[in-house]
């Protein structure tokens, strides 16, 4: 059985007034039908850039764009990299893999009532006469735990919870293999956060969904994730299973994030990683975490660029191993 | 040192020309204690009145009701013109350093606002500044100076705000989500230097968090509050070890630990989300989304605050 979902080195770049910021610096990974992977990392690191670029949706400014994603879909196999972006509009968006965006449950149209919201990408991209399409869209909302009688609101009546879970319906109302969640509980209050979290398990267990979810808080990756990607720089530090990752992360910054997660009932003293997110336009030659590194090898890893080496299932890009 | 006993904050708000006056009771029948060296947290969602009630004991808002006592000094309805000492003697820390900081001040004067007010003479200020900045581990001082704050990074902003709160030696700081908009690695940072610098300089703390794992890296005590009430409160060892409010349990339940086991289990919260404040459940404000509610008991009376195990619940279980 081919993967979900498979990057090969994928870059992108994009131009600002200051230089090329090299965003996705050659990211390879495997996404299984089903799996739950977690994108963690520091902001700046280049996650939500990543999240955009798995669905082509690239900024205007863009300076690079290669390597291969590729989208394995009952036997047929959709080359996103090489589609052109009608056709992704057309086949991949929403239908395959659809994007819960950071922040997106402010970004609902305040003007209309949440049944226009989910009909119209139905009416104008399905061509589905209007009763079908709201008959799609209460089903949606009934995956997501909200009644029907919602439809004729608007956002602003809705409650920070509602609205993500209308977000959420979008999300999957076209039935995608894959939704990207870009931060999907940010904004929301933690009692909150746990009733969306336990949602997502539902959803994925309900329609055998994948999802690829990017967040800063490896608390709340371990929520959901079958897999962790640990991204630095652009790049990804490592890509391990949640079994062996929380036992025993390998790359320096993965050890570096954990310890520095303040825990409510293990007793533990929290560090923190000295220095900075190295700036995406300069980053620094050789392993780009070595300036903060406690293990950097002098002439080594601020020389040359660590190759990615399989340690126990894991995989690290470090010169330690 | 801190004595607020029955503190309210009600904000009025009209429905029409003549239509009756309602009030938002964002803060309603608050009391604590805080001595000098202590950290309370204050711990709740949004809209639950924390930052209301930060704020109003630093007498920014006016209080409806209670009392405020300030080193047996009351304050509560002090009128501004006597209460510049009180200014002297308080500080705050804001959530978010990205829109606390003048752009267009440098480090410097942003430090030297408060010793100005303060009528210290300028060949102290600079001394004080670079002393300020050292506590706060921004080094080398002098590289800082100089800097405007769109120049720093969110952590070195927050620095700045910290040292900016402390540089006048206050007894009393509040501190309003100071890490919630930081990354979660320089979060233990910023904690770990608030704790020391709020034990170096004996300053009682009131921490006003969402997260309850961060306050526990800097609190001694602890005060849960829902829908402007305080619902729980003692020291915060005995409360997270064992919750008594059944909204206290929900928050900890809802937060998780880094722990790959989490993704096959569900997290037993309660469905909901706190009500509005203008018009609030009758009886116990959490009934509603409460798995214990007893019918014709807590939907009906509102629960005392009763004193259990040395602490203090307001829930008719106990």
């Amino acid at each position: 059985m081919p993967p979900l979902l498979e990057l090969r080195n994928v870059k992108m770049y994009y131009n600002t007034s200051r230089g090329v910021v090299k965003a996705v610096d050659g990211v390879s990974f495997t996404l299984e039908k089903g799996e739950a992977m977690a994108i963690v990392g520091e902001s700046g690191c280049g996650k939500s850039s990543l999240a955009f670029t798995i669905i082509k949706l690239l900024p205007k400014n863009v300076a690079e764009f290669s390597g291969e994603i590729l989208f394995h879909d009952d036997g047929e196999v959709l080359e996103i990299t090489k589609m052109s972006d009608d056709e992704i509009r057309r086949r991949v968006r929403w239908k395959k893999i659809s994007m819960v965006f950071q922040a997106s449950m402010n970004s609902l149209n305040p003007v209309l009532r949440v049944e226009d919201q989910l009909i119209e990408p139905l009416i104008h991209h399905q061509k589905l006469s209007r009763e079908e399409a709201v008959k799609i869209a209460e089903e949606a909302l009934y995956s997501v735990g909200l009644a029907k009688d919602l439809l004729a609101r608007y956002p602003f009546e809705l409650s920070g919870g509602m609205r993500q879970r209308v977000v959420l319906a979008m999300a999957i109302m076209m039935k995608p293999k894959l939704v990207i969640l870009d931060e999907p509980t940010s904004a929301l209050d933690v009692i909150t956060q746990a009733n969306i979290m336990n949602l997502l398990k539902d959803l994925k267990q309900k329609f055998n969904l994948s999802y690829i979810l990017i967040t800063h808080d490896i608390a709340l990756a371990s929520e959901i994730a079958d897999k962790i990607g640990v991204m630095y720089a652009g790049k990804l530090a490592e890509i391990a299973m949640a079994d062996v990752f929380f036992r025993e992360p390998r790359h320096p910054y993965s050890q570096k994030l954990l310890a520095a997660i303040p825990t409510l009932r293990e007793e533990k003293v929290i560090e923190h990683i000295p220095g900075d997110v190295p700036s995406l336009i300069n980053p620094p030659p050789g392993c780009r975490f070595h300036p903060r590194c406690p293990y950097a090898i002098r002439g080594k890893c601020d020389v040359e660029e660590p190759v990615v080496k399989r340690v126990d299932g894991s995989n690290v890009a470090c010169w330690l191993y | 040192m801190l004595e607020v006993t029955q503190l309210k904050t009600w904000f009025p708000v009209k429905k029409g020309f003549f239509g009756k006056t309602r009030y938002v009771k964002a803060v309603d029948d608050v009391s604590f204690t805080l001595s000098r060296r202590e950290v309370l947290a204050v711990i709740g969602e949004s809209g639950s009145g924390k930052t209301t009630l930060g704020r109003t004991v630093l007498r920014l808002i006016k209080p409806t009701g209670g009392r405020i006592l300030f080193d047996k000094k009351d304050v509560t309805y002090m009128p501004e013109s006597r209460l510049k000492w009180y200014r002297f003697a308080t500080a705050m820390i804001f959530q978010d350093p990205f829109g606390s900081l003048n752009p267009y001040h440098t480090v410097q004067y942003i430090l030297e606002e408060p010793l100005i007010l303060r009528g210290v003479p300028p060949s102290e200020r600079r001394e004080k500044v670079v002393r300020a900045l050292d506590d706060v581990r921004l080094t080398p001082p002098e590289d800082f100076l100089k800097k405007y704050p769109h120049m720093l990074s969110g952590g070195q902003r927050q620095r700045v705000g910290i040292a900016r709160a402390l540089i006048t030696r206050p007894s009393l700081v509040v501190a309003d989500e100071p890490v919630s908009m930081l990354d979660v690695s320089i979060r233990a940072e910023i904690l770990s230097l608030m704790r020391s610098l709020q034990a170096k300089f004996d300053i009682a703390m009131v921490y006003i968090t969402h997260d309850i794992a961060t306050a526990k890296y800097l609190s001694d005590k602890i005060l849960v509050m829902y829908a402007g009430k305080m619902v729980e409160y003692g020291t915060f060892r005995d409360v997270i070890r064992e919750p008594l409010h059944p909204y206290t349990q929900a928050l900890i339940e809802a937060l998780p630990d880094p722990d790959p086991s989490n993704r096959f289990t569900k997290r037993k919260v309660p469905p909901g989300e706190p009500p509005s404040l203008i018009n609030p459940p009758p009886g116990c404000r959490f009934h509603p989304r409460c798995p214990y509610a007893i019918r014709g008991k807590c939907d009906v009376e509102e629960p005392p605050l009763v004193e259990v195990k040395e602490r203090k619940v307001a829930c008719w279980l106990y």
